[in-house]
């Protein structure tokens, strides 16, 4: 697994902290897929039937709540940590961008939101408060005290900011007063819901007005580090000043979400287009522009391939992608590429849907991930995703690929049976076919002819049956041991696609009948011992004929019982015959493995067993006839 | 007949954990820790302890050791500080949990027993000087736990079928099952037994029987349930048919566990991931027989589409796994 690079990057599946995020995902994966089905199926339309896309959003944000439980319960130093991050940040975004925004939907609280959750300052905060706890008088003497009030602004919390002045001793500079003042009386969006968008704007553009004048007119020459002309100019959505903080953005969209949360608070997605496609604040950081900038770009610009494509790089698997473009498609806003595009040489490709192809791609870096044949867990997760992908069969031709090919030979029974249920499941019958022809045999190579027989009944494999019975039948005769007949006492029903079978059944009865009975009615279940074995000789090819001879020397055993009826002489001497001929036929034409089989190892007892068969018969039959004669 | 679930919470762990138990002295007394067995991706043995002063189901892990040599195929508690459990490459372990230092010390290991098959289940009887187990190999082993040397032993018997769990039944009988849908028992106290004293299987029911449980009160009581999702209880002083109970199951029963409080019902979990409780009532008689009764069900869990691989019942909680998920359910 090492050794191949390529397959390398997919062991991050087996790392615990992702398994946990895996199981989770696929389970509001799969109550996703299963609420709209049965939302699909049902007759009525009930009105409480939530709708489509506020499921999917649901579900999303579901997604996004596994991974930031995950970063909670993880410790820092988990190498997993800034993964998570990274995948969070972009989740979270492409939620805001793609799911939730429309056309002219203003975007300033969620990205607002997303700057925040993402650029956190509350430990700066708190650890400012903690390390000048004893004497708050000198709080804004911290180094730090200027650049959470700053971040506070440009982050829209507003509160916090105010909430930190106020620790500035306002004897120091007048015009604080005023910052103050302008900053409790900014509109907010959330707070002005109702009104619509033009009013909010004409309120903002008087409240902007304000700033401005206060910037102009106002003094701030007690001002030592110019911090509060500073905030001013950040109100007032100065450009330059902007563009002056870059340390603090640390990332041009950072600057670019807060020049436009101050310049124009409901913009909408074209804004930001058109913001993106001036370049202004991008050209500020453009040495340090990497391929983290370029996915957000093209996330700002609602380019859908970026999580096709982009993502799947970045991250190097594919499972974002995969969960995000099922929830576009589910949610249709995804569309799929025209099938009725004659020139495209790549036809087949086209015409999966793209949604699909990523489902698929997960599935199997996840397979390629899991490749002991003990981690079904992980198989099996795999397999929902697979099997989800409608539109191509393919979703199950990968499964029964992949569950043919897992080596069934050192795993245990209990493995064994999950992987052969798991195949009957998914409806895979020739599959779970050959797995339990597989382990019958490896059951019987060991000599476990139990398991084999329980797994033959499972497959009804009649072939293998017969060959069991027979390898069963040779093994009792050699140990004399009635445990290996035993074997059949549980299956009396279910073993009638086998002949073979049937036969080691009922030759069991018979043995039990004549051999194990108790003393008081041995009399009775030796008579019914009697009829059962005549039974069996009547009817043709039942027993294999290797082991005829012996079964007609127990005829021997039991002929001087006087259990035999007329009939069932003539029965027993008409198979005699019958294996005399089969015998002659077989020297004849030197079908020398059936007849060695058959062999006894002293050829003068046997003779002598065969005439004192004849004798016996003879002599019973004798008797019968004299009997009747005198009656009549 | 169906009731509603009770108060269901559950957390995710990030690995597969095959087997749950309590830790305590027995299923009356209520007890906060439990310990998981692992399977696939861990080979690990984990001891949790559960909060009682909080409202959530936040279970704390206390410890934890990761060099078992396999997955963990079985977990009996002896009291509410040991343990043992068997493992899939043969061998069986004795841990004790010390409350003091909160560490999970080993005590005991036999290793590589019987050809390193795979050990499917074990049972101690109740003075806990003997453990029995058995293989896929078909063989029946005995472990006596307070010697140093010679305390292996097998039973001469060698079923030639995968067993699958054992069960002390009386000081010396056991109750074995194995996958061809018999229940034998056996003495233990000889070695040399050629033939069970009684052998026990329903009539056209021949898949393997899965797992087998024991009533607390009356001993002569059992119950297994198969992989056809079908449980059926057994009364082992007599040979007739067992009572059947097979309505909700259509997958494999993964495990059975009679009512700590009153064997005339027991719960069951299968490979559709529902835990049922089947409440056997009497009709108004004090001693009827099995066949008598009428059964209600209550879900615990509803079917989805995780195998509910284990659970255990202590005083009025049961705690279940499914596939990476702990879940408890409370009130009884």
């Amino acid at each position: 697994m090492d050794q191949i690079a390529h397959l390398s990057s997919y062991k991050i599946f087996t790392d615990p902290s992702w398994r946990r995020v895996i199981s989770q995902c696929r389970e509001v994966f799969n109550d996703l897929h299963q609420n709209l089905e049965t939302n699909s199926q049902s007759d009525t339309i009930k009105t409480e039937t939530v709708n489509l896309s506020d499921q999917c959003l649901e579900a999303n944000q579901k997604y996004i709540d596994i991974i930031e439980n995950e970063l909670r319960i993880i410790s820092d130093q988990n190498e997993n940590q800034e993964k998570f991050q990274i995948l969070l940040q972009v989740w979270k975004l492409c939620q805001i961008i793609f799911i939730k925004s429309s056309p002219s939907g203003t975007l300033l609280n969620d990205l607002q939101e997303w700057y925040r959750t993402t650029n956190n300052i509350d430990p700066m905060i708190q650890n400012i408060f903690s390390s000048n706890s004893e004497n708050p008088q000198n709080l804004y003497l911290d180094e730090k005290y200027w650049i959470c009030v700053l971040m506070a602004v440009v982050q829209g919390r507003i509160e916090t900011a105010r909430h930190l002045l106020s620790f500035y001793p306002i004897e120091k500079a007048p015009v604080l007063k005023s910052i103050k003042e302008l900053l409790h009386t900014m509109p907010n969006l959330s707070t002005h819901g109702h009104l619509s968008l033009f009013e909010f704007k004409a309120k903002w553009e008087y409240w902007q007005k304000k700033c401005v004048q206060v910037l102009t007119s106002e003094n701030f020459q007690g001002d030592e580090n110019d911090y509060l002309q500073i905030i001013c100019k950040l109100l007032c959505a100065d450009e330059r000043t902007y563009l002056e903080l870059k340390p603090i953005f640390n990332n041009w969209y950072y600057m670019l979400i807060s020049y436009l949360s101050y310049s124009n608070p409901t913009f909408n997605i074209s804004d930001l287009h058109m913001s993106i496609e001036s370049g202004q604040f991008i050209r500020e950081f453009e040495e340090d522009l990497d391929e983290f900038d370029g996915i957000i770009i093209k996330i700002f610009n609602f380019d859908v391939d970026v999580v096709t494509n982009d993502c799947v790089t970045l991250f190097s698997n594919n499972f974002f992608s995969a969960h995000f473009l099922d929830i576009l498609f589910l949610n249709g806003k995804l569309q799929l590429k025209n099938e009725m595009d004659f020139t495209s040489s790549f036809r087949a490709e086209s015409s999966i849907p793209v949604h699909e192809q990523h489902m698929t791609e997960y599935a199997i870096q996840l397979l390629s991930a899991a490749w002991s044949p003990s981690l079904l867990s992980l198989h099996q997760t795999a397999f929902d995703y697979l099997i989800k992908c409608k539109m191509d069969q393919s979703g199950i031709d990968y499964i029964e690929a992949y569950l043919e090919r897992i080596p069934l030979t050192d795993i245990s029974e209990m493995e064994a049976s999950k992987i052969f249920y798991i195949a009957f499941q998914y409806g895979l019958h020739d599959l779970a076919f050959s797995i339990g022809r597989v382990m019958q045999m490896r059951a019987l190579k060991s000599g476990l002819y139990g398991t084999a027989l329980s797994w033959n009944a499972k497959i009804k494999d009649c072939s293998f049956g017969n060959i069991l019975a027979e390898g069963m039948m040779q093994e009792f005769f050699q140990t004399n041991d009635i445990k290996v007949l035993e074997l059949t006492e549980s299956l009396s029903k279910e073993i009638i696609y086998s002949e073979r079978l049937m036969f080691l059944n009922k030759y069991r009865e018979f043995y039990k009948l004549a051999f194990s009975s108790t003393k008081c009615d041995r009399a009775e279940s030796l008579k019914q011992a009697a009829s059962l074995l005549v039974q069996l000789l009547e009817v043709p090819n039942l027993i294999p004929f290797k082991f005829m001879k012996r079964i007609l020397f127990q005829v021997h055993d039991l002929v001087d019982q006087n259990v035999f009826g007329e009939d069932q002489l003539f029965s027993v001497l008409k198979s005699i015959q019958f294996y005399e001929n089969r015998r002659r036929f077989l020297t004849k034409n030197s079908n020398s493995s059936e007849l060695n089989e058959c062999n006894l190892d002293d050829e003068v007892a046997e003779e002598n067993k065969w005439k004192s068969l004849y004798e016996k018969l003879s002599i019973k039959i004798a008797e019968n006839f004299v009997k009747n004669k005198i009656e009549f | 007949m169906f009731e509603n679930k009770n108060k269901l919470e559950k957390i995710y762990l990030n690995y597969n954990a095959s087997k749950v138990r309590w830790l305590s002295d027995s299923s009356i007394t209520p007890s906060d820790f439990f310990c998981l067995g692992s399977a696939e991706n861990l080979k690990s043995v984990s001891v949790w302890k559960l909060d009682p002063t909080q409202d959530e189901f936040e279970p704390i892990l206390l410890s934890d050791t990761e060099n078992l040599d396999g997955f963990v195929t079985e977990l009996r508690t002896k009291s509410f500080e040991e343990f043992f459990l068997s493992t899939s490459s043969g061998s069986v372990y004795h841990f004790k949990y010390s409350h003091a230092d909160q560490r999970l010390v080993e005590l005991n290991k036999w290793s590589k027993l019987d050809n390193l098959s795979s050990i499917n289940g074990f049972d101690c009887n109740n003075d806990r000087d003997e453990l029995c187990f058995v293989t896929e190999n078909g063989t029946i082993n005995f472990i006596r736990l307070k010697s140093q040397t010679n305390c292996l032993s097998t039973l001469d018997y060698n079923e030639l079928c995968s067993l699958n769990s054992v069960l002390y039944l009386k000081h010396f009988e056991i109750a074995v099952s194995d996958s061809l849908g018999r229940v034998k028992i056996w003495d233990s106290r000889s070695r040399e037994n050629k033939k069970s004293c009684l052998s026990l299987f329903m009539e056209g029911e021949s898949s393997s029987i899965t797992c087998m449980a024991n009533d607390p009160n009356k001993q002569h009581i059992i119950a297994c349930g198969n992989l056809n999702g079908i449980i059926a209880i057994y009364d082992v002083r007599s040979s007739k048919k067992p009572f059947v109970l097979s309505q909700n199951h259509s997958e494999p029963v993964m495990e059975v566990i009679f009512h700590p409080f009153s064997s005339d019902s027991l719960f069951s979990s299968s490979f559709d991931g529902a835990l049922w409780s089947w409440n056997t009532s009497n009709r108004g008689e004090l001693k009827s027989g099995w066949e008598d009764r009428t059964v209600n069900l209550k879900n615990y869990l509803d079917s989805n589409r995780y195998t509910l691989n284990s659970f255990d019942l202590n005083n009025d909680k049961i705690l279940a796994i499914s596939k990476f998920a702990l879940k408890m359910c409370s009130n009884l």
